[in-house]
């Protein structure tokens, strides 16, 4: 068994092993390991040169990573939260349009690994999710993994693509354990996955949200009510295909959001589906997301978090309605 | 400014210097004209008045160097060998330009001549060449990285975040300061106390120099150092050239408050240009002939640019692109 830290730093070491071009990024990332651990170890084997600990500065942070990659390295930016980049985001916007512009003759492939996540008392300067800076912008990869296997899969992928990644990694999710096995486990992006099939509902999740739709569709299951859980897994591209014909199968969707609701990728989901799906819909598409309200008091975040109780009855609610 | 063990330029060396300068300011001047007769639908920045560096600079350049430029950044390409009808096609927004009309002259990106950056956010060229400058130093070979920036981008965080790691990792970069005295609008040294860029260098440990901008030879003697320092891993320099854009900040702005007639007077009158082609001619290393001809053949080539930029395409909106996006 794996927690989420074990499982992505074993696919960092590989991936570092496997091509010396790959390179790490980032703050107090060398002997310590990282805030969150997500590099213990690795200087020893890999050195300070492809660890490299850079000041708490993300202009050069993010710049540096954009020229290496220019240059020909495959850099990995690891943050502690989303709110970190803010002084490299116009950068990374900017470089994202570099293969379009290049005909693919300059590329930037940066991995960039954002902590983000509601909870643990951590708001404003800490702690959020801004998924749809990224999602808005044309020229990224987004993927929020659920899972260990999902992140190790994920980042293993995001290094060696071509394209600048976004891995939105929940912290709620880091000491999440599974058995992920020893295989090369290299995952494709743009495609949702299945995890529970239904005919009653669709419930679309990603991120820290997937185990609140798991948990929820198993209190309906044991009442009789078979929902189908689906991970979206990657942000942008969208595989509206999969949430498409799942759709067509139950004829109502529900997504579940580990973010804010305002232009979020859900509200980007339920344009689509009404687009192509409209004819199979037999009700109003249902969401759940963290609320504006969201604040520090273990109140205030109990209340503004969804939880697997809190989304077990809106569904129940949902479907009888 | 120019050091012991002076280099010794050859007759080839100085008219070469000659003939990119000129080829720029043709450059340059025919772009003006396009802008005003409507060829250029965005941005045109130019740099007329500043040859003199980036000639002096990327004279020094081999292919495989890198290169990154902010936003005034023709010259700068031209300097590293982007052939002129690329530079024409982009600025006109045509199929032929370095990057198919997707850019335009804020966005000069060339694999093939080592341009790997562009572009007007401030400072972004300091900060990438440091990650250049970390993939050189893990590959282990002797190329350089040159990074332009202007005064403006010399009060940015990204200035002050790059050159230290610059300095305390001893990239091979040469950063060169264009400090035309207005950030923008405003006078550089309304925005700070310490207006010699130089000497910021100095406090984070790099190699600070002062040159003489329109002065051409001194930028190559300074450049000449700083890219041999460079290349045998001894780390980074910080170049500040004095210089003046003799156009607007941007073609088409009437600046506000005007710049001083006599501060215009007196650096037009100090012409890069003009100024190299009488030393030249005074110190007889050049005929009045040979010059003639380097005007002649350069405004020859950049008409043949501009007219195979006119008569180029517009490109079409690449559906193939957006479908991949959604």
């Amino acid at each position: 068994m794996k927690t989420y830290i074990e499982a992505t730093r074993e696919a960092l070491a590989e991936e570092l092993a496997a091509d010396d071009r790959t390179v790490v990024f980032g703050r107090d990332i060398g002997p310590s390991g990282g805030v969150f651990r997500s590099t213990s170890g690795l200087i020893d084997v890999f050195g300070k040169d492809r660890i490299r600990s850079f000041p708490l500065g993300d202009h050069v942070l993010v710049g540096a990573a954009i020229g290496a990659a220019l240059a020909g390295l495959r850099p990995i930016i690891d943050l502690i939260s989303p709110h970190e980049i803010s002084g490299g985001l116009a950068h990374l916007v900017q470089a994202a349009s570099t293969e379009s512009l290049s005909q693919g003759t300059l590329v930037v492939p940066i991995t960039l690994r954002l902590a983000t996540g509601y909870g643990m008392g951590a708001v404003r300067d800490q702690a959020g999710d801004l998924h749809s800076l990224w999602t808005s912008t044309p020229g990224i990869q987004v993927v929020a993994p659920a899972t260990p296997y999902v992140g190790k899969g994920t980042l293993k992928s995001a290094i060696r693509s071509n394209q600048l990644t976004v891995l939105l990694e929940d912290r709620g999710l880091f000491e999440t354990r599974q058995e992920i096995g020893d295989d090369e486990c290299l995952l494709p992006f743009g495609e949702a996955e299945c995890l529970v099939e239904g005919d009653l509902a669709t419930v679309v999740a990603w991120g820290a949200a997937v185990p609140w739709a798991l948990g929820a569709a198993k209190t309906l299951a044991e009442k009789g009510q078979r929902v189908e859980v689906i991970d979206l897994r990657s942000l942008a591209p969208i595989d509206l295909k999969t949430i498409g014909e799942s759709c067509v199968k139950t004829g109502r969707v529900f997504i579940v959001e580990p973010s804010l609701p305002d232009c979020s990728v859900g509200s980007e989901l339920i344009a689509r589906l009404q687009e192509t799906c409209f004819d199979y819909l037999d009700a109003p598409i249902g969401r759940m997301n963290v609320d504006r309200s969201v604040a520090y008091s273990p109140t205030l975040e109990a209340n503004a978090i969804p939880s697997v109780d809190g989304l077990f009855h809106s569904l129940k609610d949902w479907l009888t309605e | 400014m120019a050091k012991s063990g002076r280099l010794v330029l050859l007759a080839d060396t100085l008219l070469a210097l000659y003939r990119n300068m000129a080829r720029i300011r043709a450059v340059e001047k025919r772009l003006v004209q396009s802008f005003q007769e409507g060829l250029i639908s965005g941005d045109c920045h130019s740099s007329m008045g500043q040859e003199g560096v980036a000639t002096g600079i990327c004279q020094h350049l081999r292919a495989n160097d890198l290169l990154f430029s902010p936003h005034r950044g023709h010259g700068h390409a031209i300097g590293k060998g982007m052939p002129l009808t690329q530079l024409f096609g982009e600025l006109y927004g045509r199929v032929t330009g370095c990057c198919q009309g997707k850019g335009g002259g804020r966005n000069l990106l060339s694999q093939e001549i080592g341009l790997l950056g562009s572009s007007g956010l401030l400072g972004a060229t300091i900060t990438e060449a440091v990650g250049a400058g970390i993939a050189i130093q893990l590959e282990r070979s002797d190329r350089v990285v040159v990074a332009f920036f202007g005064d403006g981008a010399a009060l940015h965080g990204r200035f002050h975040e790059g050159i230290n790691l610059a300095a305390h990792w001893k990239l091979p970069i040469i950063f060169v300061c264009e400090n035309n005295l207005y950030a923008d609008q405003t006078k550089f040294e309304d925005l700070t106390a310490q207006s010699r860029v130089s000497l910021r260098g100095r406090a984070y440990g790099l190699h600070g120099i002062d040159v003489d901008g329109n002065d051409v030879t001194a930028v190559y003697e300074e450049a000449y150092e700083a890219v041999r320092i460079a290349r045998v891993g001894d780390g980074p320099s910080l170049i500040e050239c004095r210089t003046y854009r003799a156009r607007p900040f941007v073609e088409g702005l009437e600046e506000k408050p005007a710049r001083p007639l006599s501060e215009r007077d007196e650096w037009l009158g100090n012409d890069p240009i003009v100024k190299f082609a009488s030393k030249l001619l005074d110190a007889d290393h050049a005929s009045a002939a040979e010059v003639a001809a380097v005007e002649k053949e350069v405004v020859q080539e950049v008409l043949q640019a501009h007219r195979d930029a006119v008569e180029a395409p517009f490109p079409n909106s690449n559906s193939a692109e957006t479908a991949a996006a959604e």
